[in-house]
């Protein structure tokens, strides 16, 4: 009895200490696990790659990023699937065909979305050409970012490695014409192509958005249905080529200073640039010429129309490669143009332009306004409230999450915060700090004429926030305010004048400063907010020559849309369908996400506006004014969600 | 277990001892109350790739001091069977590499069966060990535990074999070193009378092993995580948990110097290739290549 006694004590004292082995672990901040998705953090900005209009939709959906939006997209530019899979892609292109010219590249794309890339290009002797890129990453559940191990899998082709494959065909449309860019993508393994691309590990994005966002194209709404019932892709007034489907996106340089290399034979920066300066040649073919030229890489381009984009980024290639005729065989990172060095700018340009805008920027603008190409400082300060509002509030710019990341860590973003603070902007916080987005901002919409009783108000363009608290500040007696704590509190005023508001918004961690609406409360305004409809802002467009005294069809400007009444679908008649597609169009030009930055209201108002300030759109004067009459009814039709 | 100098596995012997080669002699009878047996160990190894690692620029080599001392207790429960318990306490200083430098404790049971006290009757046993890692490294840091069934047996006067089937298991602060594997293991025992014991061992493990390497495609691609390894200051390794095919062998050879010590000398050679798929071809074998030369010197109380 005694010997099991002691035997069950020592069997006790044994499973104790075998618990305890059993015990520990949990794993070290230090651990990486490969194949780990990135994780989004709740409450950062996480609008990467999408249009800062993104077409927000009556029930809240972001049209460009819904699968409506690719398959119209594709049925505009491969109507009969011809070009469905990779396979199918590179035979309709001609690659490993033996003709024409084709090169293939590998470098690590160190500064824009972090994979090791491995590029094959082709130019056909018709001149078409067509790019696809492998794409390589190790996920390790950080951030996407560049590591020299992406660059070793794009050279050995890993397939567990091999996220997406891109194609960008420049070629005509199904119907002929001018050639364009087209995007695709494809499965990594079964090579279908595909509506989707999760270029940045922040989920699927809807094609060709997450491409075009950044290669100069644009994100119209999709326009009334075809026969077949299904959506059909904005079909563009400036589009040289005249085909659905030409978003006027471009091909981007090959910046071949911001790209890494191995020290693999056959891999090293001076194996790579005879083939990476083969094609920026052929990128550059793809560029439009505004004014003639006689050097022998430019015979290859077309001349540009004044509506579209005049082929800006030429200057960087040339510039790159000693200027024209591309005398240098290699790619070198040009210094700050001289319309930013003669305006003393040469350290923003080099800190915030060249790493963060430019890759982008250089892609937009047209022949008719090209502020946005950023090629200029002016044109660069021109943006300044929209970059603030992007850049230091939004957090949905730069574009790219790599990109944003390294901006914030750079001396950028301190260069950026010192530029906005001159002019005019708090870019800078109370201690000083360069803002940065997260923080909860109070919008509570642009300032606006209404009429006397209940007007519903909303503070849902605000920033990383969820709660909110709004107040009358001033104003004449009576006027009330319900739900004050919720994003849509409705104010009442039973007298004429002028309200002042506040609202603050807040998150679980910080309160934003308020935010001032000023409330005009005119009871004699005609139409009443709530009932003006797509037919009065028809009538407003149409008026006189102001607004479609160019935004005409065949008017020699050019513009992207016109805002007459005409045979939109081609059915020769002007028919209630025309009418419906007009109205797609015309809010399209509404960003339900931030009405004030909507192309409907900044255009009109006279922001970089070829056509400059339109009569009744003078937002300098205040609500309610006959001046800037035409701007209230825009605006109130859009915060009442533009109804047809 | 990989590398005894990283004690990257899960289970089996630490440091220099758990000698299979022990006279006879030494294996029963203690001068000791309460206790059959203690046995210290004190021994020094020379380990050739204490990373384990694959490319040559991956490895590093270390030499290292160490003890072992292990106390028993056996506990009859009836004529055929007993429990013995063993306590267990090893270190081991590393020269180069204190990062490796480390203490464990633990416990044995091992529930013995033997039919008859006939010469050829075998011992059969199953066992449970577990252990608790104290690492200068602190990313190893943890436990440890090994479940498994043994048999030994006299095969002649001369020649003694043993066998041994566990599941290994190891839990630590960083995911690298949390384990599991399984070892199969065959010793043989050659008396040479009083001129000692030749000893061989060959065992194989099919499971985790953690290797050191720099953060390259073949290695991250091996990996099911890694960390970096705080073990090796400055030499930006990693150390990557993967799962692979290990062979161990060692060859020994005991003189005894007396009733109750002896000098042990031994070679393990550890050879382990990964079980990983890779889908695209790499230069050189991924397979990775250890060898421990180890002096010891024990003493049986």
């Amino acid at each position: 009895m005694m010997a099991l006694t002691r035997t069950i004590g020592w069997i006790s004292a044994v499973a104790a200490v075998l618990l305890l082995a059993a015990c520990g672990g949990g794993g070290s901040p230090g651990d990486v696990h490969p194949g780990a998705e990135t994780p989004i953090v709740p409450g950062e900005p996480n609008a990467f790659l999408l249009f800062p209009n993104p077409q927000v939709q009556a029930d809240g959906s972001l049209q460009t990023d819904t699968p409506a939006y690719a398959q119209a997209y594709y049925a505009a530019i491969d109507p009969n699937n011809t070009k469905d899979t990779l396979a199918k892609w590179r035979a309709a292109n001609g690659f490993d065909s033996g003709t024409g010219t084709q090169v293939t590249s590998v470098f690590g794309d160190s500064r824009d979305l972090g994979f090791g890339r491995r590029l094959t290009a082709r130019q056909n002797p018709d001149g078409t050409l067509a790019f696809y890129v492998e794409n390589y990453l190790i996920k390790t559940g950080a951030d996407y970012a560049f590591s020299p191990i992406n660059l070793e899998a794009a050279i050995v082709r890993d397939p567990n490695a091999l996220v997406y494959v891109a194609g960008i065909e420049f070629s005509p449309g199904p119907s002929g014409g001018a050639s364009f860019a087209k995007f695709f993508n494809f499965n990594v393994e079964t090579g279908v192509r595909e509506n989707t691309v999760d270029i940045d590990g922040r989920g699927d994005k809807v094609m060709p958005g997450p491409c075009i966002a950044c290669h100069g194209g644009r994100a119209d709404a999709l326009t009334p249905p075809d026969a077949s019932g299904n959506p059909r892709f904005n079909l563009l007034l400036n589009a040289v080529s005249g085909a659905r489907g030409d978003v006027m996106g471009q091909l981007p340089p090959f910046e071949v200073a911001s790209f890494q290399f191995s020290t693999d034979p056959g891999y090293t920066r001076a194996d790579q640039e005879p083939l990476l300066k083969a094609i920026n040649r052929m990128v550059l073919c793809s560029y439009p010429l505004p004014a003639s030229s006689t050097f022998p890489e430019d015979a290859c381009r077309r001349k540009a129309s004044s509506g579209e984009w005049q082929g800006t980024a030429a200057a960087l290639i040339k510039a790159a490669y000693g200027g024209d005729g591309l005398p240098n065989p290699d790619y070198a990172e040009p210094a700050a143009p001289s319309a930013w060095a003669s305006a003393g700018q040469s350290s923003l340009y080099d800190a915030v332009e060249a790493p963060a805008c430019r890759g982008c920027h250089q892609m937009r603008g047209t022949g008719m306004q090209s502020d946005l190409d950023f090629e200029t400082f002016t044109k660069f300060q021109s943006f300044a409230d929209r970059t603030f509002a992007t850049v230091v509030n939004r957090g949905d710019m730069p574009l790219a999450k790599l990109i944003y990341d390294t901006f914030h860590a750079s001396s950028g973003e301190g260069a950026l915060a010192d530029f906005l603070v001159g002019q005019g902007f708090p870019a800078r916080g109370a201690g000083g700090t360069a803002l940065r987005p997260g923080r909860p901002i109070a919008d509570p919409g642009p300032d606006r004429v209404v009429r006397q009783g209940a007007t519903q108000l909303s503070a849902a363009n605000s920033l990383f926030a969820d709660t909110y608290s709004w107040s009358i500040v001033s104003g004449p007696n009576g006027a009330t305010l319900t739900n004050a704590n919720t994003v849509q509190p409705t104010f009442n005023a039973t007298t004429d004048g002028t309200y002042v508001l506040s609202v603050v918004a807040s998150n679980a961690s910080a309160q934003s400063a308020p935010t001032s609406l000023t409330l005009v409360v005119n009871n004699a305004l005609t139409p009443d907010p709530s009932a003006i409809r797509f037919s009065d802002i028809k009538a407003a467009l149409q008026d006189g020559n102001e607004c479609q005294g160019c935004h005409a069809p065949g008017s020699p400007l050019h513009p992207p849309v016109a805002f007459t009444s005409y045979d939109r679908d081609g059915d020769g008649a002007v028919t209630p369908t025309d009418d419906a597609w007009f109205y797609a169009e015309v809010r399209s030009r509404i960003n339900f996400a931030e009405i004030v930055a909507s192309a409907l209201l900044q255009k009109s108002s006279g922001h970089h506006h070829f056509g400059g300030l339109g009569p009744g759109f003078d937002t300098s004067l205040p609500p309610g004014q006959p001046g800037r009459a035409k701007y209230d009814l825009f605006l109130n039709w859009a915060l009442n969600g533009a109804p047809q | 277990m990989t590398s005894a100098a990283q004690d990257t596995g899960a289970g089996a012997a630490v440091g220099p001892g758990s000698v299979s080669g022990a006279p006879a002699s030494s294996r029963s009878g203690s001068t000791l109350p309460f206790l059959d047996r203690l046995q210290i160990e004190l021994g020094y190894t020379y380990d050739d790739n204490v990373t384990l690692g694959r490319a040559p620029d991956e490895i590093l080599w270390d030499q290292s001091v160490g003890f072992n001392a292990s106390a028993s207790r056996a506990l009859p429960i009836d004529d055929h069977v007993r429990l013995v318990v063993t306590g267990l306490l090893t270190g081991q200083k590393f020269d180069n590499y204190n990062g490796l430098s480390n203490l464990l404790g633990g416990l044995e049971a091992e529930l013995q069966y033997r039919q008859s006290g006939a010469f050829d009757a075998i011992t059969f046993a199953a066992f449970a060990r577990g252990w608790l890692n104290n690492y200068v490294s602190h990313l190893r840091d943890g436990s440890q535990y090994s479940v498994g069934v043994s048999a030994r047996g006299a095969v002649t006067d001369r020649i003694e074999l043993s066998g041994e089937l566990a599941w290994n298991q190891r839990h630590a602060q960083s995911d690298v070193w949390d384990l599991s594997d399984w070892s199969a293991r065959v010793n043989v025992d050659y008396s040479l009378g009083s001129h000692g014991t030749l000893y061989l061992t060959g065992e194989y493990q099919r499971g985790d092993v953690v290797s050191d390497g720099f953060a390259t495609l073949v290695n991250v691609s091996l990996a099911q995580v890694f960390v970096l390894d705080d073990a090796f200051p400055g030499k930006d390794l990693f150390a990557y948990r993967s799962s692979a095919r290990t062979w161990l062998s060692t060859v020994g050879y005991n003189l005894p110097l007396g009733q109750r010590s002896s000098i042990d000398v031994s070679w393990r050679r550890i050879q382990s290739t990964p079980t990983a798929q890779l889908g695209f071809d790499v230069q050189g074998s991924l397979r990775y290549v250890d060898n421990q030369y180890s002096v010891v010197w024990l003493m049986l109380f």
